[in-house]
């Protein structure tokens, strides 16, 4: 299991493209990933339960990834937040 | 297969033979149900293949609209696609459907509702938007549940007679007559909207054949005479013959009355009748300046506000109306001002459920209670005054003191411009429609306050004779034959000119090939119709001399049975085109 704090650095929040793009980029993988964010919990997988969490700019949010391939997996959720989602 | 005969009621002229498209409209989608155990694995069965249809149908969407859409709405698209995959919704639904026993379409709604009101309660603007498309995945699945063919009308692509429980407006937008030939309708009344706009398409059309879409298949052949309210269903080769004999005859005197799109109404002893067209948008204009409109007597303006989540704002309203007084260019068009209520609903409107829609809250009292609303229409309708030569006409007046009371408004949106120098037609017409009884049993009064009076004779025989004209029980009282609506027609008319002022009729009657020679006879000086009756009515009026119609008109004024005046009306018609 890892686990890692990031900054959300996308300009407007954390909305359905960045959210979208998280899905899509570990939905192919094993790991479980939950986003923990202001005591509530997200299942990244799931679109829906990324978008409430109500995750926005400038915030921090908890990754933890759980599974088989979590090294791979946390490298990719790396990337993302250091690129801003492409935003 | 054997030839069946079925009647009803013929709306919208012409003769078409052609195949079956069986429409089925929404059925009620009852969200309530509960299912019993044993349907449990069914349901979710039943379930999953919905959900998997609707992934389907996005894909097909998104496939669509990478050719024409640009990159941000296929972001959308591809959300929907994800929320009907999403881990937390479908597997959600389904612990509904077996834990709590609910049916696919109830728990569908509840785990959608939850989403929805979630989403809204987001602070960040982007994701409440996305609620829009949370509710779009579950009516998808609603949709493929109860097994409606979405946006199917505008799909037809081959020539058919559409047959359907019923049309609604937004229904009947869909239709391209190019491919629909005609078509027929279970409910439905003589002036229902499906009727009008089966008139103003030009195709024709009966309603009121209960069960015929049970008796048909896609595919058939049916003959359609919208004219004679028949329908014949595998009609036999000899019938088939006959009909396109009449066909062919009619077509022959479509071309004769065609000539007649080009020339002026006016009556063989040079008594002038504006020929005008009523209109709803700005999809019908060019038919109405094809048919040989010489006015626009009515501009229904509902169409900029139907169909839509939110109120048209003043340019929003103002772009529509400059289009329709930039195409007619010198010739008048009367705008109707907003009459909603009843069956015409606002989603945006809260008119709360009346007893009585028609004798409720509408039209100019709705208008007149909702000032801005009011205001805001006024507006548009002046600013674009400064483009055409419109005019202004309310509905529904009752009286002499609402009548004031609509015009102060008017006023008050004259000043608005005149302060901001915006500029418009400082002497624009405003007339008001004579459609309630007490309007036309106090013409006298109002002729002096307005510039035009124009009958609304659909609503006027309505209230005066108490009738439904959607019920098919009592519609067969309705007619504007009855001796009362006859006598109200003239008192309005006598009451015009006595002010000087023009008397116009934009109902039914006016474009009806019988009554018009009882119209002439009673000085209605303008006449505004579907456009695609124009020509006929032209070539009626050309063959009328007004000293034979003015005393038909005191002859029919004595009767007292309406089935004596619709002889007389039927004889004169006759005589008059047999010469």
């Amino acid at each position: 299991m890892l686990s890692k704090e990031f900054m959300v650095n996308s300009e407007y929040g954390f909305h359905l493209r960045p959210a979208q793009i998280l899905m899509e980029s570990i939905t192919p993988f094993e790991s479980k990933v939950i986003l923990k964010f202001n005591g509530k919990e997200a299942n990244a997988k799931s679109l829906l339960n990324l978008m409430t969490l109500g995750l926005d700019n400038g915030q921090s949010v908890t990754v933890v990834v759980d599974g088989p391939d979590e090294n791979e997996v946390m490298k990719i959720i790396d990337k993302l937040f250091e690129d801003g989602f492409d935003e | 297969m054997s030839e069946r005969i079925f009647n009803g009621i013929g709306v919208s002229g012409g003769i078409q033979i052609g195949k079956v498209h069986l429409y089925k409209s929404n059925p009620v989608l009852d969200t309530s149900q509960n299912i019993t155990v044993e349907n449990r694995e069914s349901e979710v069965a039943r379930f999953r293949s919905a959900v998997s249809q609707a992934a389907l149908e996005v894909d097909a969407l998104i496939k669509q609209a990478s050719k024409t859409l640009g990159k941000d709405k296929i972001g959308v698209l591809k959300g929907q696609k994800n929320f009907l995959a999403d881990p937390a919704y479908g597997p959600e639904i389904e612990e509904q459907i077996e834990k709590e026993l609910f049916s696919s379409e109830k728990a569908v709604k509840l785990i959608t509702d939850k989403y929805v009101f979630t989403f809204e309660n987001m602070s960040n603007e982007y994701i409440k938007e996305r609620a829009a498309d949370v509710r779009d995945a579950g009516n998808r699945i609603l949709n493929i549940l109860s097994g409606k063919k979405v946006g199917e009308l505008a799909q037809i692509s081959e020539k058919v007679i559409l047959i359907a429980d019923e049309l609604s407006p937004s229904d009947t937008i869909q239709l391209n007559k190019n491919f629909v030939l005609g078509f027929i309708t279970e409910k439905g009344g003589k002036t229902s909207h499906t009727a009008i706009f089966a008139k103003t398409l030009g195709i024709p059309a009966v309603v009121g054949i209960s069960g015929i879409s049970g008796a048909v298949s896609d595919g058939d052949t049916v003959i359609l005479d919208g004219l004679r309210g028949i329908c014949i269903v595998n009609p036999q080769p000899k019938t088939v013959k006959a009909y396109e004999k009449a066909m062919k005859a009619e077509m022959d005197n479509l071309l004769l009355f065609e000539k007649y799109s080009k020339v002026e109404g006016i009556t063989a002893d040079g008594r002038k009748v504006i020929t005008a067209a009523n209109i709803g948008s700005a999809a019908d204009v060019p038919f109405s300046i094809e048919q040989g409109a010489e006015a626009i007597g009515l501009f229904r303006t509902e169409q900029v506000y139907l169909s839509r989540d939110t109120f048209p704002n003043e340019e929003e309203q103002f772009t529509e109306y400059q289009k329709i007084a930039l195409s007619y260019a010198e010739k008048e068009v009367v705008v109707r001002t907003l009459d909603i209520g009843g069956d015409k609903a606002l989603k945006y409107l809260n008119i709360p459920k009346e007893e009585n829609p028609f004798l409720g809250y509408r039209a100019i009292r709705l208008c007149i209670d909702k000032k801005e609303l009011f205001l805001t229409q006024l507006r548009a309708i002046l600013r674009a005054s400064a483009y055409g030569n419109l005019a202004i006409m309310f509905p529904m007046i009752s009286g002499y003191d609402e009548l004031l009371a609509a015009k102060r408004i008017l006023e008050e949106a004259k000043s608005e411009l005149k302060e901001k120098k915006i500029p418009f037609n400082e002497n624009i017409k405003t007339g008001i429609m004579i459609e309630i009884p007490s309007a036309a049993l106090t013409a006298d009064f109002l002729a002096k306050e307005v510039d035009f009076f124009s009958i609304g004779t659909n609503d006027l025989v309505q209230y005066t004779l108490a009738v439904d004209r959607g019920n098919e029980k009592v519609s067969y009282l309705y007619d504007y034959c009855n001796p009362a609506v006859v006598i109200l027609i003239k008192r309005v008319s006598d009451a015009a000119h006595a002010n000087g002022i023009r008397v116009g009729m934009c109902g039914g009657m006016a474009g009806d090939p019988l009554a018009v020679p009882l119209l002439v006879g009673l000085n209605i000086d303008e006449l505004s119709m579907a456009a695609g009756v124009i020509p006929e009515v032209k070539y009626l009026i050309g063959k009328l001399n007004s000293g034979e119609c003015k005393k038909l008109a005191d002859a029919i004024v004595l009767e007292k049975s309406t089935k004596a005046i619709r002889n007389l009306l039927q004889k004169y018609h006759q005589d008059l085109v047999s010469e």
